[in-house]
């Protein structure tokens, strides 16, 4: 038997979850509730739609509740109850003002967030001749005790938390209409300033390395778009890559295609992104999909002030100007 | 709708003896050489608005003001109708740079369409910068009906600035090259 279970505030979260969860469906207030469940490998959670009270024990909360749910919501019918992160609501809030989800049929449930954990920066921290894991726990609080074929080790959370997590400006949700935990739980957010150290580290090298570094990177991409599927933002009933005429990107392999590929979805995730790390976690190839979004989501802040997700009456950043946005750039 | 892959397959199928090629180059001053030492005339994609641009490029022409060829004109509705899109794919389909114009802020024929677009492509400009394609493949400028001249020194910045860089090799696909 696996055991994942959490300990102390995880617990207590995952316990308020349920409540919250069970309340709504016995009442009647939503026809579903979306939460995590404990997934069907160690260190993995599953989406789960819970329509009975009956059902909210399978509810857990840990540090592996990686997915963002705002993902199943465009499109939705009926009124939903959702678990959602720091991260997980400002995307929310953006298919809110995007018109893609109205606000009076969504329940949110806000977790203060402790961050999220990055299965590659776990299996670099356990090391080689440790891939196979039998289980792992939450043994105290911020510290998971995996264990594998001959051996067993303690690692604290905060030395394999997700790069997005670790630049995460707002572990509590801006926006809800429960919060599940107390804000003292959450992890500290990261101060302005240091969100964007490792862009401009990236900005600070030649372009000819930055181009290298980037054609490495894109040229491992199989173009399976699971970068797209898992973004909430991507909800366009057809996509850019997908359309025939005009032909954007080919089927050729190509590296130039993988580029404008990439470019383009950076471009129509611009000012909407939330740095969420949906679609890294969903690389099956380990590209480094981050970088450029986070490049972008710097640009969008200095050159236009606009900080995505935060506000349900914002405009989207393409749907509006000011006389004086940059335009130095311009013959 | 505007098909992108034109230029790339006008671009694939004309070649040395394309006699566009020899007139161009007698013209255009100070030829740049590629890598084989031959002697090369860059390809701009220049995607102008209906309403100021392309009425400023008709000036000059009419008005008889030089300026070098290598510009092929794309007629648009708005600058905001250029998708950064169709930037990244005139670039990938071999256009060695790009440039595109629209009315000066508060004179667009739509209100703000220039505006809107100004966002979009200071965004583009920095992403392009950032992933380590040259700065000087990518140009915008704001060029008034009224203002052939400009438009003529806006084409020779470009072309200069194009042929300084040489030819692409950054973003190009690999038949293209």
């Amino acid at each position: 038997m696996l055991t994942r279970g959490s300990s102390g505030r995880t617990a207590e979260v995952a316990g308020r979850l349920r409540e919250i969860a069970a309340d709504l469906l016995a009442t009647g207030e939503i026809d579903v509730f979306i939460g995590y469940e404990e997934g069907t490998l160690p260190l993995r959670t599953s989406p789960a739609f819970l329509t009975r009270p009956d059902d909210v024990s399978r509810l857990v909360w840990n540090y592996m509740c990686e997915n963002n749910l705002a993902v199943y919501l465009p499109g939705l019918k009926g009124r939903v109850g959702v678990v959602v992160k720091g991260c997980d609501v400002r995307a929310l809030v953006n298919l809110i003002v995007e018109r893609q989800v109205r606000r009076d049929d969504v329940k949110i449930v806000g977790v203060p967030c402790g961050g999220v954990v990055d299965r590659r920066k776990l299996a670099a921290a356990l090391g080689e001749g440790h891939e196979t894991i039998r289980s792992a726990a939450e043994t105290a609080d911020g510290v998971v005790v995996v264990a594998g074929d001959g051996f067993e080790k303690a690692v604290p959370i905060e030395d394999v938390l997700s790069a997005s997590c670790v630049a995460c400006t707002h572990p509590v949700p801006v926006v809800y209409d429960f919060l599940a935990g107390d804000d003292e739980a959450a992890r500290r957010a990261c101060p302005k300033e240091q969100a964007y150290s490792d862009v401009d580290a990236f900005a600070s090298r030649g372009p000819e390395e930055r181009f290298a570094y980037f054609a490495r990177e894109i040229e491992r991409c199989i173009e399976c778009y699971a970068c797209r599927q898992a973004c909430p933002l991507c909800y366009c009933p057809e996509c850019f890559v997908d359309r025939q005429s005009p032909k954007w990107v080919g089927r050729w392999r190509d590296l130039s295609d993988k580029m404008v590929f990439h470019l383009g979805r950076v471009l129509h995730t611009a000012g909407r992104c939330v740095d969420c790390g949906a679609c890294r976690r969903a690389c099956p190839a380990g590209i480094d999909l981050r970088l450029l979004a986070k490049r972008i989501e710097k640009d969008v802040l200095e050159f236009f002030g606009h900080e995505p997700g935060v506000d349900l009456t914002a405009v989207p950043v393409f749907a509006t100007y000011k006389r004086e946005d940059p335009g130095d750039f311009i013959l | 709708m505007l098909n992108v892959e034109h230029f790339g397959r006008q671009r694939a199928c004309d070649g040395a003896e394309d006699p566009r090629a020899t007139k161009e180059g007698s013209i255009a001053p100070g030829r740049a050489r590629d890598e084989t030492g031959e002697a090369w005339e860059p390809r701009i994609v220049a995607f102008l608005c209906n309403w100021c641009s392309y009425a400023g490029a008709d000036l000059a022409g009419t008005s008889r003001m030089q300026y070098p060829p290598n510009v092929r004109i794309v007629r648009v509705p708005c600058s905001g109708r250029v998708d950064p899109l169709l930037i990244l794919k005139c670039l990938q389909q071999g256009a060695d740079g790009v440039l595109v114009s629209g009315c000066h802020p508060g004179d667009c024929h739509y209100i703000a369409g220039n505006y809107l677009a100004r966002r979009k492509f200071a965004l583009l400009a920095d992403l392009l910068h950032f992933v380590g394609i040259e700065r000087g493949r990518v140009h915008f400028s704001w060029v008034s009906a009224a203002e052939g001249e400009k438009f003529a020194d806006v084409v020779r910045r470009v072309t200069e600035s194009v042929k300084a860089l040489g030819k692409p090799t950054r973003l190009v696909k690999e038949r293209q090259r």
